[in-house]
């Protein structure tokens, strides 16, 4: 008899956590199992090798000018990122991160911690505090310039913390070395429809059938629609429907 | 006092600085009435006069605003009765509060003398008012029919007619003014004190020689906390350096703590921003705030990941050390429609780790209708190609210009007139022609166009 039969179901979760606990004092951290979290959009997960961003990494989203919508894909995955638990804290340099609109999208303000340094130095210190951290899920900032020493120490933070890290930034430091694991590039689109964007998968660790998604944000339930799965019938009224003047 | 009359105060009080000689510019501070903490201040004082007596409590009225001390038996300590109010009242003055004193042989007289005879101008407590007996608003107003309005025309009357007229209250009170009845006072607790101290005749010059001794303190004062069960939510430091000021650290606390090496941390987190002016020669930690200690059974794998609250408050502790306690924030919405005021951020100290209930409540807007990044100040736009208080075709923002592809709106925000500052604007949603998205509006005071936030 299987040991995971010889227990009642509801144990099978504790069987595995003492897996993990062993294999992490063990100090074989290889064996621990690599967990993913959706990133809010179905269709950018099936393209992920990981079918979701791997816990304890870094995810790049480059912006293609401001206003992308690059800041409100990254809320969503950092909020997908909380929902087993956890606190997201947000690193607010600019002092521009509107709370009321992260509520919109269903972000838990009881699970958010903003913290909003004076100035990069210390903008540096408190992603990396946040990372190591265990409580913490998710950490959501908008560094422009990032050391390379300081990405690699976050990169380790990350790992130790089992934290995800969501870094937007604009398109231009795309030629820049990264330690992000998944880089992402959005490029918005003006459409009749509802908001579009491409989404252009840069870097990410496996083997990817393809590298482009189209996607489209709907007007009233914000919810991530893929365009390309998308039926004619449905674009159509969504067309109709929007008022437009040019 | 109501605001209305706080602010017609505020502004005779201009005038007349305006009119006199006196030139320098006076600005009334408004502050909301809380009682709660008006309570609470009070009750911080009370604690802070256990070195006068033993025994402090409030009076029983609400709100209280009258501090009890019962200082029976205090005198002798302090050279006579009269010595002991001077110090009192020097104390109270240093502090910068002036008080009014009173002292009987019961609470009732005590109170009367401090409410209506603070310079002593009346000789004896007969000539008091009827006010003084700390009677409801009812009876006060049956006696004042009567023509009773001193202490003295009630003594002059038998006690029974006087407990048809008002019952026996007040009698009792009576009684208490006259120094005849005693009272007890609700005594409030005096705060532990957990305090360690260090000092050498020969200051200490490295800096890691002055972690090193913080760090022995720190678990000194640890020991102290944990032998009562409690933890430290405010830690203060004072480091005194030979011939220089000292420094002085406040380490506020998410959660009771009374663990050495956590509070090491965060003291060497304050010490780093410093440098050491002079040589060291004493270092004194005391608890400012403490509560009871939060007491967990061990787990058997002492490194699993634990998703406690005590990790969380370590990292805000963390970061409130390095950052200042304004620098991190929980946030609460609000219900304005003014964009910038719809919501507010707190500073997580000490403790506060109520939840906001509001942050699940239905929104008067879908996800994409407000803007996840928004200026405080909104930004003047210059435009072009449209015309007056109609949405420009062009604008520039971050040295770009911007075509207008499509827009959602105009939403209408009208508020504010109480703050005296009215806002009346008309908000757009903007995509551009690359499909970027901006929220700017109308300010129909101006016709001026400002660019709120971006869909960042």
């Amino acid at each position: 008899m299987a040991l995971n039969d010889a227990v009642p179901h509801g144990a099978a979760t504790d069987i595995g956590q003492l897996r993990e606990d062993l294999a992490r004092l063990s100090g074989n951290a290889n064996e621990l199992v690599r967990q993913s979290v959706t990133s809010g959009c179905l269709a950018l997960d099936d393209l992920l090798p990981d079918r979701g961003f791997a816990r304890g990494t870094f995810v790049e989203w480059l912006g293609e000018g401001v206003g992308s919508g690059a800041g409100l894909l990254a809320l969503v995955a950092a909020r997908e990122a909380c929902r087993e638990g956890g606190v997201a804290v947000v690193i607010d340099t600019g002092r521009r991160f509107y709370p009321p609109a992260a509520a919109a999208w269903e972000m838990d303000l009881n699970r958010l911690l903003l913290v909003r340094p004076e100035n990069d130095k210390d903008a540096h210190w408190a992603v990396d505090q946040a990372l190591r951290c265990p409580r913490v899920a998710a950490v959501l900032a908008w560094p422009q310039r990032i050391p390379n020493r300081i990405f690699r120490r976050w990169q380790l933070s990350a790992e130790a913390g089992g934290c995800l890290g969501f870094l937007v930034r604009p398109a231009v430091v795309q030629t820049q070395p990264s330690w992000a694991e998944t880089r992402l590039r959005v490029i918005p689109r003006a459409s009749q429809g509802h908001w579009q964007m491409t989404l252009e998968i840069l870097r990410c660790r496996g083997v990817l059938h393809k590298n482009q998604l189209e996607i489209a944000i709907d007007e009233q339930a914000g919810k991530i629609q893929n365009l390309d799965s998308r039926d004619l019938a449905s674009q159509m009224a969504v067309a109709a429907s929007v008022v437009e003047t040019t | 006092m109501p605001v209305a009359e706080a602010l017609a105060l505020g502004r005779r009080q201009l005038s007349k600085d305006r009119s006199g000689t006196r030139r320098e510019k006076k600005t009334l501070h408004l502050e909301p009435y809380n009682p709660i903490a008006d309570r609470k201040s009070l009750v911080r004082l009370a604690q802070w006069c256990h070195r006068f007596s033993p025994i402090v409590g409030l009076e029983e009225e609400q709100p209280p605003e009258t501090l009890l001390l019962d200082i029976t038996g205090m005198a002798l300590f302090a050279g006579g009765e009269d010595t002991l109010i001077t110090q009192v009242t020097d104390q109270f003055h240093k502090r910068g509060i002036f008080v009014r004193l009173g002292w009987g042989p019961t609470l009732g007289n005590a109170w009367a003398l401090a409410h209506y005879n603070p310079d002593s101008a009346v000789t004896e407590i007969k000539d008091l008012p009827v006010e003084a007996l700390r009677l409801p608003v009812k009876t006060r107003q049956t006696l004042a029919r009567l023509g009773l309005g001193y202490l003295r025309d009630l003594l002059s009357l038998p006690r029974t007619e006087l407990q048809d007229v008002a019952g026996t209250f007040l009698l009792q009170r009576l009684d208490q003014a006259m120094g005849r009845v005693s009272e007890v006072i609700q005594a409030i607790p005096s705060p532990h004190h957990f305090s360690v101290f260090w000092q050498t005749e020969h200051g200490l010059l490295h800096r890691e020689s002055v972690e090193q001794v913080m760090y022995h303190q720190a678990e000194d004062l640890c020991k102290l906390l944990k032998t009562r069960s409690r933890g430290a939510l405010g830690v203060v430091c004072r480091i005194q350096c030979q011939d220089a000021i000292d420094l002085v650290f406040r380490v506020g606390l998410f959660l009771p703590c009374a663990d050495a090496a956590h509070l090491q941390r965060l003291l060497e987190l304050q010490l780093e921003s410093v440098s050491l002016p002079a040589p060291v020669t004493s270092i004194s930690l005391y608890v400012l705030q403490d509560a009871p200690l939060i007491i967990r059974q061990r787990e058997l794998f002492a490194n699993r990941i634990s998703h406690t609250e005590q990790d969380l408050a370590h990292l805000v502790d963390c970061l409130n050390s390095r950052l200042g306690t304004n620098c991190v924030l929980r946030v609460f919405l609000q219900s304005d429609a003014q964009p910038e005021n719809a919501y507010r951020a707190e500073p997580l100290v000490e403790g506060h780790a109520t939840k906001c209930t509001s942050s699940l409540q239905r929104l008067p807007f879908s996800p994409l209708g407000r803007p996840l990044s928004l200026f405080a100040t909104p930004v003047k736009l210059p435009v072009a190609g449209g015309k007056a208080g109609q949405l420009p075709r062009y604008f520039s923002c971050t040295i770009r210009r911007h075509k207008v592809f499509r827009y959602w709106g105009p939403e209408r925000i009208e508020t504010g007139w109480w703050r005296r500052n009215r806002v009346r604007r008309d908000y757009y949603r903007v995509e551009t022609t690359e499909g970027l998205r901006f929220w700017v509006f109308c300010c129909l005071q101006t016709g001026d166009w400002f660019l709120q936030g971006v869909f960042d």
